[in-house]
């Protein structure tokens, strides 16, 4: 493993920014074509249908035009990106059986300990594909499903067709139907009518090689009444050129079901990350996102909840940190089109340097959706005169009973509490910290701790001398 | 996508007819041109999103002009009616391009320097002052607020060149206004004003005023427009408003035109340092109505108070687009814009706030509340921030919702019919607002505007 130190100072600190000789079975060559698209279909054995619809997506990514709303992309250059990489040795369902850097990459990210400690399966994506996916035998034999996208094709050929594409259609953005064309790896999950699953699967994404992209593919059916929680990681080696991630994530939370899905996004800072995560929600069904973005160049993601029945609820709670050279242009769609559907938005952004941290949502009510309602807290703090932050919510009601608030706000660490702190024996740093911390509380809390005590851990990295 | 300039442009006839000195006239011509490069806003344009402005502009020909009326008597009476209960000190009555009928300035504020009359007289009388001042705050194209971030940030979105399409015929078209000047020092007690109204169906009137507060003057300017119902007819305004240091500007705008009107204009204040501006939007008339109100804190220690309040019902669609500009240190913005939406209406906010780097000790709220009465009713609501200094407190609120049922439950068990008693609450709530505007007969003109609108609705 080498560590990129000539990159050291973009990333002030990361600690993942190492990375692995490229050895692979497979590299597309660089940039995007219907070549490119023909030979990851090829290599996958897919049928017929999903080269069509791989192919259809690719002439909607080329008629779409940069979306310019959002954050700047004009530093993305879509023709210097790998847009598939097969590493050697797939799918294993040991960790014996994954190739000895692959699996000491993991090991050093502590992945295959926390699987054993508190994990009820794991999945680990390399590059384009998944090297590792693993369910424990228990929730095998309650009828879960947790394998890779692609093996979900394969095995379930049915009830993917039913759900693929459908809540996150290629049409849908420019970043979609890219995915749309060349996705690889992504979980494909499905819990069973009342199953709950108490503890969180989880698939941890790895880009390793340069300039390359990563088009995962999730789609989580949780069925009536099921239950569970499935957390997603991704780190990156420190490159000077750019990396593009840009994964697609379906969900269908059916009547009466509960899931969260929960990401702690760390990317080394030369990642372009645009991702579209969204859920369907159906009757008295409740979905959850909670969306960390910490690492990254520049993130777009905004995870979104359409509640399509009576009584569905969705949540959002949303993190992020932005310092120097990052954007961070996070948020949340709630779009109700029940009756008496409700949700909730909490966003926290942090910026420092010349970070800068956007909270860009919707807020949508449909005609019809009668007593819906839903509210949004955006709290964004500044650590310094030069971060920025700012705040675009969209509130669109159609329907005389709705009761939607928005409400916002923008301050700096108080003075006051650090000289208080200083006086109690902290530093400066560690006073700051502190309060950083207590500011982030309410969404660390939802985390399981291993992951509250991680996320703590990473701010406190990104916070060490961010205090004049 | 800026489609080319046609050879004839739809309006030189006008541009030529509308004269004045050279420097002006190359100003409409500039204006001009810039309009026939620019596109009409699109729904791609974030600040007109929501709002779609469908106008054959070669179609559209210009309000015609009326003779000068020697008495009140000979008014409209929609205006005689207003002008009774007036305590301006002094007003302009335009119908459509053109004043009609004028009441001077007391002898006193004459003699304190004080200069009230219509922007083409001043143009003639006071071409220093005008020249000066003149398309400074509301030019031909939209203003730059870009804000100023950090170096390494990632670049802020500019404005789309297309939101200058209004602003650009306004500048080179504009027939006539108010002009104000009140001189450093001097304070103006009762407000001054203009009521205009238009008259003719199908045409359209493009009008300019500018209001300039010298170094700790005050003043106060009632903008009112009033008209019967008039098919497809266009009124395009700009309002410009220099508030110099120290100086307190109130300007209040009351849009009650007819039926078929669409109201497109642009107000903006240029705050000095340690200056006030007060604003109140008031909008209930016309079918499609655009309102901007602007104000570029340029100066530390300044301060902005916007309001507003609107009732939207039938067809209507109101825009209100609001910016709070802290350009500088130590000021101060609060706004507050209250709207109903009734029927099939359309109602719009969009609020932003901007801090640029180095407005330290800002402090800039933003509320925006709306009432809904009808499912078939929209109203959409975008209250943005983008902060560049960290030392300020900022934030927003926005909530939409039906009439508080509790509220409407306690009037109904005093033997309230529900129909009143929701009357009585859409009333409360449009009229809070006008607790905070110190203006008796103004105030109670509105609340005569809004029993109206209520009553009717």
């Amino acid at each position: 493993m080498t560590i990129n130190p000539e990159v050291n100072d973009i990333n002030n600190g990361y600690e993942y920014g190492w990375s692995n000789p490229e050895r692979y079975a497979v590299k597309a060559p660089k940039g995007l074509s219907r070549e490119v698209v023909e030979m990851i279909s090829r290599t996958k054995d897919e049928p017929q249908w999903m080269l069509d619809f791989r192919l259809k997506a690719l002439e909607i990514f080329y008629s779409k035009p940069m979306p310019t709303w959002g954050a700047d992309l004009s530093g993305l250059n879509l023709d210097e990106i790998y847009y598939y990489i097969k590493p050697e040795g797939m799918n294993a369902r040991s960790w014996d059986d994954v190739p000895d850097d692959v699996k000491k990459t993991f090991e050093r990210l502590g992945i295959p300990e926390a699987e054993r400690a508190m994990l009820a399966g794991v999945g680990a994506q390399y590059e384009s594909e998944m090297v590792y996916h693993n369910l424990k035998e228990e929730w095998e034999k309650l009828g879960v499903v947790f394998l890779s996208i692609e093996d979900g094709l394969k095995q379930y050929p049915d009830l993917f067709r039913e759900h693929f594409a459908t809540i996150v259609p290629p049409e849908d953005n420019k970043f979609a139907a890219i995915n749309s064309a060349v996705w690889s790896g992504g979980s494909f999950v499905y819990v069973p009518k009342g199953v709950k699953v108490d503890i969180p699967l989880q698939t941890y994404f790895r880009i390793n090689a340069e300039s390359s992209g990563q088009f995962e593919r999730t789609l989580i059916i949780i069925d009536e009444g099921a239950q569970a929680h499935y957390i997603e990681g991704c780190t990156a080696p420190a490159y000077n050129s750019d990396s593009f991630h840009s994964g697609v994530i379906e969900i269908v939370v059916k009547e009466g079901a509960r899931f969260r899905y929960s990401t702690i996004q760390n990317w080394s800072h030369n990642v372009y990350n645009l991702v579209t995560q969204r859920a369907a929600v159906y009757g008295h069904g409740v979905m959850e996102w909670v969306d960390g973005n910490l690492g990254s160049k520049v993130t777009m993601k905004y995870p979104a909840c359409y509640l399509l029945e009576e009584g569905a609820r969705g949540e959002v709670l949303s993190i992020a940190m932005a310092g120097r050279g990052q954007h961070q242009d996070a948020g949340a769609k709630i779009v109700h089109f029940a009756a008496n559907t409700s949700g909730s938005i909490v966003s926290k952004s942090i910026s420092k340097d010349s970070g800068r941290s956007s909270y860009r949502g919707l807020v949508k009510i449909y005609e019809g959706a009668r007593n819906a309602k839903t509210n949004v807290e955006c709290d964004a703090l500044l650590l310094d005169e030069e971060a920025r932050t700012d705040t675009y919510p969209y509130i669109e009601i159609e329907e005389k009973t709705a009761r939607v608030g928005h409400e916002a706000t923008v301050s700096k660490i108080n003075d006051e509490q650090i000289l208080y702190l200083q006086s109690r024996g902290l530093s400066k740093d560690q006073a700051a910290g502190l309060i950083v911390r207590g500011f982030i509380e309410p969404i660390a809390k939802e985390l399981p701790l291993e992951y509250a005590v991680e996320l703590n851990r990473l701010i406190e990295l990104e916070m060490e001398g961010s205090v004049g | 996508m800026t489609q080319t300039p046609t050879t004839q442009s739809p309006f030189t006839t006008e541009l030529l007819a509308a004269g004045g000195p050279d420097w002006l006239t190359t100003k409409r011509r500039e204006s001009l041109d810039l309009f026939n490069t620019l596109e009409v806003p699109h729904e791609g344009v974030e600040a007109w999103k929501y709002t779609q402005v469908t106008v054959d502009f070669n179609e559209l020909r210009p309000h015609g002009k009326r003779e000068v009326v020697a008495d009140v008597a000979s008014l409209p009476a929609s205006v005689q009616e207003r002008l009774n209960g007036t305590d301006v000190g002094a007003f302009l009555v335009l119908d459509g391009p053109d004043v009609v009928y004028r009441t001077e300035l007391p002898a006193e504020l004459v003699a304190k320097g004080v200069i009230f009359t219509d922007l083409k007289t001043a143009v003639e009388q006071h071409a220093d002052k005008v020249q000066q001042y003149l398309y400074s705050v509301v030019p031909a194209e939209v203003p730059d607020d870009t804000t100023i971030a950090a170096p390494g940030t990632t670049p802020s979105k500019s404005p789309d060149p297309s939101e200058g399409k209004f602003s650009a015929l306004a500048a080179a078209l504009w027939t006539n206004g108010a002009f104000v000047y009140v001189p450093r020092g001097v304070e103006v007690e009762l407000p001054l004003g203009s009521f205009r109204v238009m008259s003719e169906a199908g045409t359209y009137t493009a009008t300019r005023t500018l209001v300039v507060a010298e170094a700790n003057s005050s003043v106060t300017f009632i903008d009112e427009q009033d008209s019967e119902d008039l098919p497809g007819t266009y009124a395009i305004g700009a309002v410009e408003l220099v508030v110099g240091d120290g100086a307190r500007l109130r300007y209040v705008s009351i849009q009650n035109w007819g039926k078929g009107v669409t109201h497109i204009q642009r107000q903006r204040g240029d705050v000095g340092k340690d200056a006030t501006l007060n604003s109140l939007v008031v909008t209930m008339g016309g079918t499609l109505s655009r309102t901007e109100m602007q104000s570029y804190l340029r100066g530390q220690g300044s301060d902005s108070e916007m309001l507003a309040l609107y009732f939207a019902n039938d067809d209507q669609h109101f825009d209100h687009y609001t910016l709070q500009h802290h350009a500088a240190a130590n000021a101060h913005s609060d706004l507050l814009y209250k709207g109903v939406g009734d029927d099939s209406s359309v109602g719009v906010f969009s609020g932003m706030i901007k801090v640029d780097l180095h407005a330290q000790k800002t402090d800039a709220y933003q509320k925006h509340r709306t009432l809904m009465l009808s499912s078939d009713a929209r109203n959409y609501s975008v209250p943005q921030l983008e902060i560049n200094a960290n030392d300020v407190r900022c934030s927003h609120g926005s909530t939409t919702g039906p009439v508080d049922q509790e509220q409407l439950f306690f009037l109904k068990s005093r033997g309230i019919r529900e129909e009143q008693a929701e009357k009585m609450l859409v009333t409360a709530f449009l009229e809070d607002v006008l607790t905070r505007v110190p203006l008796r007969s103004v105030v109670a003109y509105i609340e005569g505007i809004i029993a109206k609108k209520v009553g009717a609705a």
